[in-house]
Parts: C-alpha cells; structure tokens; sequence
C-alpha cells in the first residue's frame, strides 16, 4: 500500500509555489508559465542552464526509452518518481552533479544528477536505483537546457505517456522506499520533515 | 551568490541571506585565513565543514529540528543551508516571556539536549543565540508554545563524542552563556537540567558529575603533571 506524504512535506515546497508575489524576484527564475505542465528552475552552479523536469504517468516505452538512454540517443535522466519527495530533491542533486568546482565521479552529466541523488557510493547501484526499469509505468524526465544541452527537448518528445502536473509526485513518493533508501529511521520520520531529511542528505554527501 | 546579502560577520565565517532554488536560504562562508598557511587553512576548513554537515544531519536522526541542509561546496568554502523566515533566537524570546512560559520551554530545551548527546553528538556552543524558536504556522508571531519548534542552529563548533565529559562541558558552556546574558538565568537552568535527566535516562547521571566538575575547574582541563 502507498502511504500518503505528511501534508508538512508537500507544503514545503508547495506552498512557496502557489503564492508568486511574496517570493523574492532575484536568483529564483521560474521561466515558464505557472499553468505549464513541467517545471523549469535556473540552476545555480550555472547561470545560463537550467533544469527542465516533467513527470509522465502511464508510460508505454520504458524499455525502448531506457534503450535509447543507454545508447546515448537521449540527453536526460530517467528517474524512478517512486524516489522522489518533491521537485528540489531533483534540484540540489542537479546543482551538486554540475557545480563546476567538483570533480565528477561518473562520465556524463545526466548519470551524474542521479548519482548525486543516491545516498550509495556505488555508481551503478545508484544508477539502477534512482533510474526506471523496462517495465516502470510512470517516469520523472529530466533535462538541461542552456549552452551544451541544446536538445533537451528532443528527451520529451520521445516519451509515449500521459503528462502530469508535477504536483502530483506527491502521490507517486513511496515513503516506506524513500526511508529505506536514505536511511531515515522512526525518530527522524516523526519529527523531521521527509523532504528535509532527504534533501540534507543529498547535500551532504561527498 | 548573485541577490544574496550579507548579514552578519564573524571570526569564523560570513553568513549571507538570501533565495537558492526558490527557498529562503543561508550561506555560511567560510572565508579564506591568509595568516595561515595555505594548505593548513584549506585542511581545517573542510575538515570543519565537513563535521558541520556531519552534526547537522545527525541530529535529524535522533529527531532534533535543525535547518535543512542545501549544498555544502568545499571549494567555494559554503555552506547553504535553510532560512528560518518566521523566527526567534532563544535570546530575544528570554527577554519577551513571562517566567511560567520559560520554565514550560526550559524542560523542552533540556529535553532537546539530552536526545542530542545521548546521540552522541557534542554541540560545541550553546548558547541563547544558537537556538531557534520557528513558528510552525508561518506566522511572525511567538506567543503560544505550541505554535513554536525548537531548532538548534550553529554546528560550526561542534562533533562526534560519546565521552561524558564533553558533555559536561556542553552543559557548562551554555549555564555560562545563560547566566552572562540574561538575568532569569538562575531560575530557568534547574529546569533544563530537568528536561536532560528526563530524555537522557541511562547517562545523565554521569554527565552531571562530569558538569559538575568542570564548574569547579572551568571549562579547559588541566594539564599539570
């Protein structure tokens, strides 16, 4: 059975997303319109490229998509939304995997984000982890644009799915998966926040 | 770092206030010493925020509120942590509150610190300023307890310790910075020390026989003989 987020989780980043007006303007850029389907952030370890997200349900070719991921034919990643607590979890993984002061660990871009997402140092564990399988119905994409990802939209297009908004990650986050992965015990869940327990995580990974 | 300000300076580290990935966000800078040997600054640094984040993530797990961590850049020297919009430092709230109320906080505070050391975790600088009241209703308003939640801040002394004595000291450090900064200090640090016995069953007897021989002696061991 799939529990439900605590509603404390959801609003964190959710409500900072509803109201537009008592949001600082600078450094956030949301570069769509509020009503568009995907999600769109300005990244922060590089100005001019930005993390484009969109959560698709009811898909019919994740086999031929991870095929083509693995074939280097797709430039995103293809991450399991089961994972996922909320949108920034995505977004300070994507920060860490491209601030160019690190050196990577993995070879692209994209396996980076997802191995940056995972608390394992172990690089293929993670990437079969966080990725989809052949047989997942449902996938989170992500994809840069900016100088050097010129064809992120082409990784949209080539998915046979049902968009959704990404609001509704929220009901697709297995929290029994999502603790058993990061680790976070019956205290932390009960006085601490999901999405700041995973999100610390991430961050402080090395 | 682009629409971030600076709010405040001290030895250690600069903190800057501003949005990073849409939340209200902190940054501690850790800035270069240039009286220190280059390679010596850079070591201790990362190995400081390296325990920083360590600390900070601890506590979540014993189930202590500290501010969610977003990025932690050894090579920038930052820290990018949450920013408490809607809060109090202990310090302003001491000075606001009728005494029934602060001894009411006082146990939880006191609770607070034992779940931290019986997790082994050595905060470093307790003091007032280092502990939050949030309003968990985003609301700028701190009156009812209940509407509040205590949140340590500052780990940029602490670590990893399971000795009594450090804990002692711990105690120490913040019966001193209490008793230095606010006059209802005397009245307030028994009911901490009540809360600790409280959360921190199996170990505060010892810790309290540790306190109380680093008041008699002050906080730096001896090191005669």
């Amino acid at each position: 059975m799939k529990k439900r987020l605590p509603t404390s989780t959801t609003t964190l980043f959710g409500n900072q997303w509803e109201d537009q007006k008592s949001r600082p303007p600078s450094a956030f850029q949301m570069l769509n319109q509020p009503q568009a389907m995907w999600f769109e952030l300005g990244l922060d370890a590089r100005p001019e490229t930005s993390l484009k997200m969109q959560l698709y349900e009811n898909v019919r070719n994740a086999r031929e998509l991870r095929a083509l991921l693995m074939g280097g034919q797709l430039q995103c990643c293809l991450i399991k939304p089961q994972l996922i607590v909320a949108p920034l979890q995505v977004a300070v993984a994507a920060n860490k995997a491209l601030s160019s002061s690190r050196k990577r660990t993995t070879k692209g871009p994209f396996t980076e984000i997802l191995f940056n997402l995972s608390p394992s140092t172990n690089i293929s564990q993670s990437l079969v982890k966080f990725g989809i399988e052949d047989g997942s119905d449902s996938v989170l994409v992500a994809a840069l644009r900016g100088p050097g990802f010129e064809d992120a939209d082409e990784a949209f297009a080539r998915v046979q799915g049902c968009a959704v908004h990404i609001s509704q990650l929220a009901g697709l986050s297995d929290v029994a998966a999502i603790r058993k992965t990061y680790k976070i015990g019956d205290v932390e869940h009960q006085s601490v926040a999901l999405l700041d327990s995973v999100v610390s995580r991430i961050a402080s990974k090395e | 770092m682009e629409g971030f300000k600076l709010i405040k300076q001290g030895a250690e580290a600069k903190l800057y206030q501003g949005v990073y990935l849409g939340v209200p966000t902190i940054i501690k800078e850790r800035f270069v010493k240039t009286y220190r040997h280059k390679h010596l600054d850079d070591s201790l640094t990362k190995e400081r925020m390296r325990a920083e984040a360590k600390a900070l993530v601890r506590c979540k797990t014993v189930g202590i509120a500290t501010p969610m961590l977003l990025n932690v850049d050894f090579h920038t020297r930052m820290i990018f942590m949450e920013h408490f919009v809607h809060s109090i430092t202990l310090k302003d709230f001491i000075e606001q509150t009728c005494l029934d109320t602060l001894l009411e906080l006082s146990v939880l505070i006191g609770k607070t610190l034992g779940k931290m050391h019986a997790g082994s975790i050595i905060h470093g600088d307790l003091t007032s300023s280092n502990i939050l009241l949030v309003n968990t209703s985003n609301k700028d308003c701190f009156e009812d307890l209940q509407e509040l939640k205590l949140v340590l801040i500052d780990f940029g002394l602490a670590h990893i310790e399971p000795c009594a004595e450090d804990k002692g000291v711990d105690l120490y450090v913040l019966e001193r910075a209490l008793l230095s900064t606010h006059a209802v200090a005397e009245a307030i640090f028994p009911s901490i020390l009540e809360g600790y016995k409280q959360s921190y069953k199996n170990g505060f007897r010892e810790v309290f026989c540790k306190y109380e021989e680093v008041r008699a002696r002050g906080r730096k061991r001896t090191m005669v003989g």
